[in-house]
This record gives structure tokens, C-alpha cells and sequence, in this order.
């Protein structure tokens, strides 16, 4: 039985992967060499990060500033599929043979879409390096546009998208988004709509690629067995020819969210679990007082210590079971401003007002009284402790580089990032509550549990056990187990 | 004459057609029904073709063995073997314990215990409590772990090396003291129930559970799945008794990794780690392989579910099996990779699938092989028999030498991509012995995949892969699946996606030896002898039986009266008091009945008609009823057979413990074999027991007194699942009046 994640699959769905799920940026005061990151441009604008460590493994991403934000609003989708069509073929490569070459000396290659970003992940032995930069070099500019290609790309997509649409959470989760956003393109995922990608044309996808697949909206990340001079070389090689591309738009600088004036609230489809999205407005990564809503989301939502854990999980005295299964608060902090977003899981159907009530009174508590010492220190050791740890993987370390850039726009940032949030103080922590996670900032979206499932597998109540299959035995009463045809209401947990 | 045959059949030919063969053909039966591997016919348009500026690929490596960093070895006095890795790169400690304590190890009447202890680990030990270890934990920013796998529990611990102290004192802790807290169970078992009911919205997952159970059934640990029911049957004592059963120092081991001092850290595993008291281990539970349950294809209906989940499984391999090394070359070659065979088959069907994969359980003993794809619904049996068709062709042919080369370049070159973090060599470390191989095997591992050639793959492919003995589950839309199932021909079973996931328990009819079959004939004659005669028991009309006694249900005991009057041949009633004021009436006459029970609430009463489906289940019941079971085997047509003599364990009557006892199998026409155990001298029964879905069931019988001629038993216990029922007969009526108002329903709950 796989263990329940609730964060983990909620970030998954939608934030995939990115802004702040360890414990934000890092102190290194428990290291005593620091990493120290090489940056430089090459003259067609491509930016380069490097950072050399002695594994013997090597990662090579290349971050484009194209996220599902910079798609036409009636190309919901676009980003995504295009990143799917980087794997298939380009003028000097074959359809897959990307994955195939980096595959066939034990590598990995993987990529991601995102709100604000994509990019493109070559992880594998440290000697292969020159040759991944000369992949990654090729597909800037030379991917093959073909139709059937297109098309298949567009089902694979679709089916992708075909099932989110059959997980409640991820439809839940879809939906707070779409109330959150009432105007920005953060309103939508990079997973897409099957509507508006049935309506892309390859006309679409070549301008979006000619736009946003350009040496200057990119970023070339190298983390592992190197030297900045390899890299210089291997990027200047394979990258310098590219001719620098215009100035790629941005639609959301059109389409910034107007401040939240009143509390939204929704309760959507039911799911198997029941789901409380509480969600706040938070501003843009650039902000100061992320470090200080980082800290609160960390003392808040991230460690079993933490208050909304603790909360959520605590007995109920009357019914002898937690309030929650599960709960946690995460910052998904973007380039644009972002949500932080609270959320409890449970069972019971009568406990969806409770959750909800818990978590918006833990946020007002941390934001009237504060945090107590022993809090900001263990949110700030959590931080450090995390970041020595990301030190040790090579890909994690190269996209927390190039997640910097694009939050930023510098790839050295989350570096310096540790001495703010050093410089946290329990009144930062107030002040940003009050500000950013008022009430009215508010967008709760309610996912129902279809309470005990209708066949057999109901728990009997405490106090009205089943009679005993004694000898003499009785059959099982079934009025713990309503059948599949019992009216709504009696289908609750007990 | 022989001119117009022809003829005849042509005619034939144009009317009906010929009504499909009673068995009909499965996939694996034969080729029939297989598709072949489309031929590729992409070369005409080929986009690539002639062109010379192509990117080569590039040069794999000859493979190397992998440069581990020294590891010390030694074992504590108390038995338990530590492994430290030093690695002083960055300045992080990991610290892994690995208990051979897993689901394997589990009893199916507490299925589930491994992965609630292993989560209440964390959860508090007799000097802190859950909050306590979080804190702890949180606040130095480390992170602390434990969670049962198949094999073995794994406690982790990683923190920044300056506060190892941390994990020092709170491993050995969780290890030796956990409280198992009530408080706490009742928040891990909400997890456990919300994971079962998650899965209900998981397709996927809900595919995996159904193949696992299908391919091993319910007599192999690897076939049961949990449910809310076996969730909520482990209790506190179920814990402790496991804690106790299998963590002991000689049945775990330790690697600590990372920036540590190795005479310090010597000093320090003994004062904390050493403290673990000794202790015997039994030998882990052994299961024969029976060979693949009865269905083969289970449809798991899931309405508006828009994709359907295929898995196909069998039989595995061990990793101790000389053939592991090939396993793993052609299993990527079939669907080990997203360039595999069984992936780009799904893809070319039909632009839009996400892909298909087969994987196999790296596992002390065989587990299973499993290909799994997810796919439109309307191509589901299309893209079944590609994948059926992949696999074929690999188990006939093998892959080819490029596939090889190209598998063994990725497999051995990958492997050192591996070891990044320092706890990375460590988590390979306990892997390895744990399956009895030393830190060789991960030093040499890419040297064995270097050694794996097509003639090597392709031998071990056609010994593992056998096109005749696996099994399929579709979870999906059965309103759309079963139209292309029937098209096909395929024989299936359906169930609900809320079923419990288990297997059916019919168990295969095996023809009964008449010499079995006499002998087992001469017991019931000489148990029907012994309980008052057959023309006693025949001429009973009915009887009313008072019983008193206490039932446990979840680890919570109340007192129970019940009253149950029978009436031969197909009436019953149950009057129980609960508690002494929940009150529980079921009445049932044929196929009809009623109850009478508490609502959601247990506030007021509510009466219901029992439902078709639970009918079935009274059948069985009334079937087995203790009175009348004799008769019942001694019928003519009656399927019984003769088992091995059994020594009888926690039987409710401690004389009876130890003693061996006759045992008579008697099919009943539910499907379900009912076990009769027979003193040897007295010939009386002492046992009744069965398995009725997933969960084993006894009735203990004991304290037999002569009532009318007819010995009853006064001493019953039953038990299953959660509950536990022990009663003694206060009073026994036989023939008693009645009055048919009895069964009739009233009008409202009174």
C-alpha cells in the first residue's frame, strides 16, 4: 500500500516541480567550501551556469523562459506539447534519438513544463559532456516539423491530459487555480486543455518556437565532474553560431491579477478523500517579504512539528479520530506573483468545515502572536539542512541553479537567498501574515470525500458493533455498509 | 453425392454462424489471437533518409567496476552488523537500518501489521512521544523515517554531521522502545484507510493490486491486498507482538554514511545501538506457488473511468537466479526503457498512448514480471494483444545483439549515475545483503550486465517468459471493454472497482480419489454416530438455541446475549442485545429476509430488507449450521474428501490443544470448502473453518452435553478478521412451537 502524499501529489498535478518544495534557499554555515557557481553570456545572449563538483556524473539542462504563461490564451497546452516535440527529431537527429544516444551510455534525459518555464534535463557520465551540449545546441534551432509528428504529439498530450481528468484532486485543484486567477495566466497549468490543443496548428508551434527557442531566453546549466573552461569551449562550439532571436513578448505583462478584495470559496466534484485547498495571493519571487512567507509556510506547513500538521492530525476527543489525515502549507513561489497555499485531507464528510476552519485559524494565531524563538530557528535550520543536502545531487542542484534564473534572473541568487532568510525576525513573520494572508485574500476550494465506500469495507461505529458472527451466528447487519444504490446520506463514515 | 458437399458448406457458410467452441481460445492458447507486431513500414517516408550530417551516437565506455569508498565492516556484541561508509565530501551524516521484518512476513489474519508499524515507529517511544520525534527531528532539519517494504522494514535518519547526536538517540529508540500508542494508531490506521480509498480513484494502482492478487491468489503472501477491513482488524497487541517477533539486533543491520569519525562513531554505536537487546528469530512464513489462480482475465469495472489500465503478469525470477543479469538485459529491451519494444508497439498502434512498460520484482524469492499500460479505452484488448504479442517474440526470439549491446551500455553505464549522495551507497549496500550478496555485487554489477549476450538473454527470456501461464486485469469502463472482450473471445471475470481486491474463492475442483472420497464418507458416518444418529438429527424440525457470552470488534470487547431460533429447512431468526441495549434482529426465510440494527447515526433503529447479494451469503451459513452440517455431507452428491490428520492450535478448549484431529473437506455449492475437524476418539466436531473472501474463519466447538439424545456443543468461539466471538449455550430447545410472524417484517422499526 502506497503511502498517502498529499503535498507531493498536489505539487505534482499542477506546481510540478518547482519554486520551493524543500524547505526554500540556505544558509551554508555548516559547510566550509562553499560551491561557487561560473556564470557568463555568450555573444548571441545564451547565458551559462557552472558549477564543478567531483561525482563523476554530470548534468546538463538547458531552462527556456516559456512556461504555459507566455501561451496565447486560447492555446492553453502549447508549451507543454512543444516540449514533448523536442524529443522528436531535428534535422541531424532522428525521432527519439535524443533520449536513445544519452540512454545508451547510462544516462537519463528528462524535461518539465511549467508556469513560467521549461527546460530540459541530460543527466549521465561526466565524459559525455561536449556531446549532451551539441544535443542540446542542435534543438534550439533545428527541430523538424513534421505533421504526423504533430499530431501524434497532440494525442499523447491529450492523453495526459485525459488522466488528470479522471483524479478528483487534480480537477479540484485545476478548479482553485481557475478562481484564484481571475485575469493572469496562472489561472491555468502547463498540463493544458484537450480543446484548445486539438485547435493548435503547426503555424502555432513554429512561432512559438521561433519566439521563445532562442539563444537569449535561455539559459545553459552544467553541475558536476568539470571546468568552467570545458564548458566555455563545448557551449561556444555548439552554441556560438546560433544567431541571437528578438525580444520574445510577454502576454501576462498585460494581464497582471487585480488585488483580491473578498474571499472566494467553491466546493467542487467529490474524490475517494476529501480535500481542503486554502490559498493566499503572495507577491512575485523579486519580493523581500518572500523570505519571511517562506519562513511562515515552513513553520506552518512543512515537518510533522509543524502547526498545521499538528493540528490537523490531533485527536478528537469526542470521536477519537484525527480531524485529518494529512496537511501541510507549501509557497509555490513564481516569477509573477504566486499562491501559498494550505491544504488538509480527510475522510470524514462532516469534517470538511472543521478542517477549513483549523488551518485559517492556525495562519491568524501565527499572525497575532508570532512565532516563538524555537520556531524561527528550526524553520531556518530546516532551510540549511536542506540546501547542504541538495548539494549532493547533481540534477537537483542544476535546477535549483536555473529555477533561480527564472525566478530572478540571476542563477546565483538562491545562494545569497540564505543569508534573507537568516535575517528573518518573528515580527517579518507577523507583518507578512497580516499582509498577505488576510481573510479576504482568501480562495478555498472544497473537494468532498464520498465518505465509506458502498460495498463491505465500511468500519463499524464504536458504539453499535456489528452482532457476532457467533455459532449460533448471525449474519452482518449491513447498516455500517450501505449497498451501491443507498441515498447519499447514508453513505458517510460512521 | 460427393459433388454437392461443397456445395453444402458454402451454403452453410451464408446462414449462422458457427457458435463459438465452448472453451474459447485465450491469448497464450495459441497464436490465433495475438497480434502480430505491425511490420514497419516507415522506411518509404523516411525524413532522415540519405542524409550524411546526422549526429553519431556516441561511444559507450567498456564497462568498469563501480570505486566504492572504503566501508568498515564489524557487528556489535549484541549481533547486530553495522556497515560505515565515510564520505567526508559534504558535511551530512545518513544512518539506514534495514529489519528483515516486511509484508512477507506477515500473517494474513493481521495483513497490513508490517507497513502500521513500521509507520508507527515515528510515532513515539516509551521516553518521547510522536511530537516529540518530530520535533526533534525538525528542528536540527534533519529527516527521520521508517516504512515497510516487502522484504524489510528501513529506518532512516539524515542530518547535517554536526548534529548526528540526533539520529544517535532517536534510531535505537524507535528501534527498541516504540509505545505504539492508541492515539497515534487511530491516526495511522485513518492514513492506512485513507490509501485504501484513494486507490479507488487510482486506476493505476488499482490495476497493480488486482494483477498481484490474480496472478498469486489468496494462498501466497504476494496475492493479498489490504482493505478498510484488515486496516482496522490490527490492533496495539498485533504490534507489539510483531515488534517482538522480528526486531531483534541478529535480524537487522546498520549503515551509517556520510562525515563521521570512525573510532568515535565505534563508541557511539555501541553505547546507543548496543543497548538493543537480543533475542531469538523465527524462520520467515514460506509459500508454495500454487500456480495461477482460477480466472485469468479479471475486467475491474470502473464507470467513466475514460482510460482502461492493462497489466499482464507472471512468475518472476530471484535475484539470486543465475539468470538475473540476462533478466534485467531483455526486460529492457521489452519494456524496460522508453524506446523498449512494448513502448513503441503502443505508441504505433495508434498516435496518443503514453506508453507501455514491463518490469520484474527484484526479490529474495521469485516475485512477479509485470508488462503495464494505460490506454484509450476503445483500444484496450488491441493493445492487450500487442503487448501479448511482445512478449511472445521475446520469449521465442530474444532481442537482438544491438538491442543488447544497447541495454547492457545503458544498464552498466547508468549504474554509477547512482551513487551521488552518500546515503545513495548505503540504500544499494543493505539491498545487497540483504539478499545475502556482499558490497562485490555493487562493486562487479556493471562487469555481470558486461557479460549478458543475445544467446544468454534470449535462453533466459524463453525460461522465464512462459506464453501459457499469466494472467490480465483491465481496470476500466465495463460497458465499453466487455463488447471488445466478447469480441475476442476472451473468458473474464468482473468485478467492481470497489470490490475488495482478492481473488474469487472458488477453488479449483480437483477429482476426488473414491478411496478419499470412501474414507472421508466412513468419518461423517462415525461423527453422525457419535452426535446422536442420523435419524435424530433428520427428524429435527428446528431448535432455539440461548447463548451468552462477549465479542470483540476491534480490540474492544462487549458483553452479547443471543437468542436463534431455526427452522428446518431454510428459516432463521437472531435476536442480539449488544452491549446490553444495542439490539440487532435478522430474519430470513428463503431468498427473503429483513433486519432490524442501528442507523449511521446508532441513535434510533432502522429496518432494512437484506439484500440479494447478502442472501448468497446467509445460504452458506445456514449451510454450514453445526446441527445439521453432518447431514448435509452425508447427502448423496455431497463433495467432500479427505484431508491430512491436523494437530489442532489455540483452539478455544485448552484440552483440545495439541491434539490431532480427523479433517473432512466439504465443498459447498457457494464454492466455499468448509473444513470439519474430528476428535479422534470422541469423533465429535471440534472445528469448523473456511475462508469467505479474503479473511479465514473458525468456529470452535467444545463442552458437548447430551440434549434429547443429540450432543450439542456449550462452548463456541469464533473468529475472523477483526472480531472475535466467544458464547456458551444457556439454553437448547429442540422442535420448539414458533410463530411464523416471526419472519414476517414489520411494518416499522419499533
Amino acid at each position: 500500500m502506497s503511502r498517502l502524499s498529499l503535498l507531493a501529489a498536489v505539487a505534482v498535478i499542477a506546481f510540478a516541480g518547482p519554486a520551493t518544495s524543500q524547505p526554500a534557499p540556505p544558509k551554508p554555515k555548516a559547510i566550509s567550501k562553499l560551491p561557487t557557481i561560473d556564470t557568463f553570456a555568450l555573444a548571441n545572449g545564451l547565458k551559462v551556469a557552472v558549477l564543478a563538483t567531483d561525482t563523476p556524473v554530470i548534468s546538463v539542462q538547458l531552462w527556456y523562459r516559456a512556461g504555459s504563461k507566455d501561451e496565447p490564451r486560447d492555446r492553453r497546452g502549447a508549451a507543454h506539447m512543444f516540449e514533448h516535440m523536442m524529443f522528436k527529431g531535428t534535422q541531424h537527429v532522428r525521432a527519439e534519438g535524443h533520449a536513445q544516444f544519452i540512454n545508451g551510455v547510462g544516462g537519463f534525459v528528462n524535461a518539465q513544463t511549467d508556469e513560467d518555464a521549461t527546460h530540459f534535463i541530460n543527466t549521465l557520465p561526466a565524459d559525455h559532456l561536449d556531446f549532451a551540449i551539441q544535443l542540446e545546441a542542435d534543438r534550439m534551432r533545428n527541430l523538424m516539423f513534421r505533421p504526423d509528428m504533430i499530431k501524434n504529439e497532440r494525442e499523447v498530450v491529450k492523453e495526459e491530459i485525459r488522466q488528470q481528468e479522471n483524479a478528483p484532486v487534480a480537477k479540484g485543484f485545476l478548479k482553485f487555480l481557475a478562481i484564484a486567477f481571475t485575469k493572469h495566466p496562472y489561472a491555468w497549468t502547463a498540463s493544458g486543455t484537450a480543446r484548445d490543443l486539438d485547435a493548435v496548428t503547426p503555424d502555432d508551434l513554429k512561432k512559438f518556437y521561433d519566439t521563445y527557442y532562442q539563444p537569449n531566453n535561455a539559459l545553459l546549466v552544467v553541475v558536476g565532474k568539470t571546468t568552467s573552461a570545458a564548458v566555455k569551449t563545448a557551449a561556444e562550439k555548439y552554441f556560438g553560431a546560433i544567431p541571437k532571436g528578438a525580444e520574445p513578448p510577454r502576454p501576462s505583462a498585460t494581464a497582471q491579477e487585480p488585488a483580491q478584495t473578498k474571499r472566494r470559496r467553491e466546493v467542487v466534484d467529490p474524490g475517494q478523500i476529501g480535500l481542503v485547498l486554502v490559498g493566499y495571493h503572495v507577491p512575485a519571487a523579486k519580493d523581500k517579504d518572500i523570505y519571511a512567507l517562506q519562513v511562515s509556510s515552513i513553520i506552518l506547513g512543512a515537518g510533522e512539528s509543524s502547526r498545521l500538521k499538528q493540528r490537523l492530525k490531533s485527536i478528537d476527543p469526542k470521536t477519537k479520530r484525527p480531524l485529518a489525515l494529512d496537511g501541510g502549507m507549501e509557497a509555490v513561489i513564481r516569477e509573477e506573483p504566486g499562491m501559498t497555499i494550505a491544504l488538509g485531507a480527510y475522510l470524514d464528510p462532516a469534517q470538511a468545515e472543521g478542517v477549513e476552519a483549523a488551518i485559517v485559524e492556525e495562519i491568524g494565531k501565527l499572525a497575532t502572536r508570532g512565532p516563538t524563538n524555537d520556531e524561527l530557528r528550526k524553520a531556518k535550520n530546516q532551510v540549511q539542512s536542506g540546501f547542504t543536502f541538495s548539494l549532493e545531487n547533481v540534477q537537483g542542484l542544476a535546477q535549483a541553479i536555473g529555477r533561480s534564473w527564472i525566478l530572478v534572473g540571476d542563477p546565483v541568487a538562491f545562494m545569497r537567498d540564505i543569508d534573507e532568510i537568516e535575517k528573518v525576525s518573528a515580527a517579518d513573520v507577523q507583518r507578512v501574515l497580516k499582509k498577505h494572508m488576510a481573510p479576504d485574500n482568501a480562495t478555498v476550494v472544497v473537494i468532498p470525500p464520498r465518505g465509506a465506500p458502498p460495498k463491505g469495507e465500511a468500519p463499524p461505529k464504536p458504539d453499535a458493533p456489528k452482532p457476532p458472527p457467533a455459532a449460533p451466528k448471525a449474519p452482518e447487519p449491513k447498516a455500517n455498509a450501505p449497498k451501491a444504490d443507498a441515498p447519499a446520506s447514508k453513505a458517510g463514515t460512521p | 453425392m460427393n459433388r454437392l458437399l461443397p456445395l453444402a458448406l458454402a451454403l452453410a457458410a451464408c446462414g449462422p454462424k458457427p457458435t463459438p467452441a465452448p472453451i474459447p481460445v485465450l491469448p497464450g492458447d495459441g497464436d490465433q489471437n495475438v497480434a502480430k507486431p505491425p511490420v514497419p513500414t516507415k522506411q518509404a517516408n523516411d525524413p532522415w533518409a540519405g542524409r550524411t550530417d546526422l549526429i553519431a551516437p556516441p561511444v559507450a565506455k567498456p564497462a568498469t567496476p563501480i570505486e566504492l569508498p572504503a566501508i568498515e565492516s564489524y557487528k556489535l556484541a549484541n549481533g547486530l552488523q553495522v556497515h560505515v561508509i565515510k564520505n567526508d565530501r559534504l558535511p551530512v551524516v545518513s544512518m539506514q537500518v534495514a529489519v528483515r521484518a516486511g509484508r512477507m512476513h506477515e500473517p494474513q489474519s493481521r495483513l497490513g501489521v508490517a507497513e502500521i508499524a513500521g509507520d508507527m515507529l515515528v510515532k513515539g517511544t516509551r521516553r518521547r512521544n510522536a511530537l516529540g520525534i518530530s520535533k526533534a527531528i525538525d528542528f536540527v532539519g534533519g529527516t527521520i523515517a521508517a516504512d515497510a517494504t516487502f522484504e524489510a522494514t528501513l529506518l532512516s535518519c539524515s542530518v547535517l554531521a554536526r548534529n548526528a547526536g540526533t539520529c544517535l538517540e532517536l534510531l535505537p529508540e524507535m528501534l527498541t522502545q516504540p509505545a505504539f500508542a492508541e492515539s497515534e494508531l487511530a491516526k495511522v490506521r485513518e492514513q492506512a484507510i485513507g490509501a485504501v480509498r484513494t486507490r479507488l480513484d487510482d486506476a493505476a494502482t488499482l490495476a497493480s493490486s488486482h494483477v498481484q492478487n490474480l496472478l498469486w491468489g489468496e494462498s501466497h503472501v504476494r496475492g493479498w491486498v489490504t482493505n478498510e477491513q484488515t486496516v482496522q482488524s490490527v490492533r496495539r497487541e498485533d504490534l507489539v507482538a510483531w515488534h517482538k517477533a522480528w526486531f531483534v539486533p541478529s535480524n537487522a543491520m546498520l549503515v551509517v554514511s556520510g562525515d563521521v569519525d570512525l573510532k568515535k562513531l565505534k563508541g557511539d554505536l555501541e553505547r546507543t545501538f548496543g543497548a538493543w537487546a537480543k533475542g531469538p528469530v523465527a524462520p520467515a512464513p514460506q509459500y508454495k506457488v500454487q500456480g495461477l489462480s482460477g480466472s485469468r482475465i479479471r475486467l475491474v469495472d470502473k464507470p467513466g473511468q475514460t482510460q482502461t489500465h492493462v497489466r499482464i503478469a507472471q512468475f518472476g525470477v530471484r535475484h539470486d537466479d543465475p539468470r538475473f543479469f540476462d533478466t534485467l538485459v531483455w526486460n529492457y529491451v521489452l519494456g524496460g526503457n522508453l524506446s523498449s519494444r512494448l513502448f513503441k508497439v503502443v505508441r504505433d498502434l495508434q498516435p496518443g498512448k503514453t506508453g507501455a512498460s514491463s518490469t520484474f520484482d527484484r526479490n529474495i524469492e521469485k516475485g512477479s514480471f509485470v508488462a503495464a499500460t494505460a490506454t484509450r479505452t476503445s483500444d484496450a484488448v488491441a493493445t492487450t494483444k500487442l503487448l501479448l504479442g511482445q512478449i511472445e517474440r521475446m520469449a521465442k526470439d530474444g532481442p537482438t545483439e544491438d538491442e543488447v549491446a544497447a541495454a547492457v551500455s545503458n544498464i552498466a553505464g547508468g549504474y554509477g549515475l547512482r551513487f551521488q549522495a552518500s546515503a545513495d551507497i548505503g540504500a544499494a549496500l543493505i539491498g545487497a545483503e540483504l539478499h545475502g550478496f556482499g558490497r562485490e555485487y555493487l562493486q562487479n554489477f556493471p562487469i555481470a550486465v558486461g557479460k549478458v549476450d543475445a544467446a544468454s538473454a534470449k535462453k533466459a527470456a524463453s525460461e522465464i517468459l512462459d506464453p501459457k501461464a499469466y494472467v490480465i486485469v483491465m481496470v476500466g469502463d465495463a460497458k465499453d471493454l466487455e463488447p471488445q472482450l466478447k469480441a475476442a473471445g476472451w473468458k473474464y471475470q468482473k468485478v467492481s472497482f470497489t470490490d475488495p481486491v482478492s481473488a474469487q474463492v472458488v477453488q479449483p475442483e480437483v477429482p476426488i480419489d473414491p478411496k478419499n472420497a470412501a474414507a472421508a464418507k466412513q468419518l461423517i458416518e462415525d461423527a453422525l454416530a457419535a452426535k446422536g444418529g442420523r435419524a435424530k438429527l433428520a427428524a429435527l424440525k428446528g431448535f432455539r438455541m440461548l447463548a451468552s457470552g462477549t465479542t470483540t470488534i476491534q480490540g474492544k470487547t462487549v458483553p452479547v446475549e443471543i437468542e436463534r431460533l431455526f427452522v428446518v429447512p431454510d428459516k432463521m431468526r437472531i435476536d442480539a442485545t449488544l452491549a446490553q441495549r444495542v439490539k440487532v434482529i435478522v430474519a430470513v426465510e428463503g431468498k427473503k429476509g429483513w433486519q432490524l440494527a442501528p442507523d449511521q447515526t446508532g441513535a434510533k433503529l432502522e429496518l432494512n430488507d437484506i439484500g440479494a447479494n447478502d442472501i448468497a451469503s446467509i445460504d452458506f451459513e445456514r449451510r454450514r449450521e453445526p446441527e445439521l452440517i453432518l447431514l448435509k455431507a452425508s447427502e448423496a452428491g455431497a463433495k467432500i474428501s479427505l484431508g491430512p490428520d491436523e494437530a489442532l492450535t489455540k483452539h478455544t478448549d485448552p484440552s483440545l490443544e495439541g491434539k490431532q484431529h480427523s479433517v473432512v473437506k466439504l465443498r459447498s455449492p457457494q464454492g466455499i470448502e468448509v473444513h470439519l475437524y474430528f476428535h479422534k476418539q470422541t469423533k465429535l466436531l471440534s472445528r469448523l473453518s473456511y475462508a469467505e473472501g479474503p479473511v479465514a474463519e473458525s468456529d470452535d466447538f467444545s463442552d458437548y452435553k447430551d440434549i434429547k439424545g443429540i450432543k450439542v456443543a456449550h462452548k463456541r468461539n469464533s473468529a475472523g478478521g477483526a472480531r472475535t466471538t466467544k458464547l456458551e449455550l444457556k439454553s437448547v430447545v429442540f422442535d420448539p412451537p414458533w410463530d411464523p410472524k416471526l419472519f414476517v417484517k414489520p411494518a416499522a422499526p419499533p
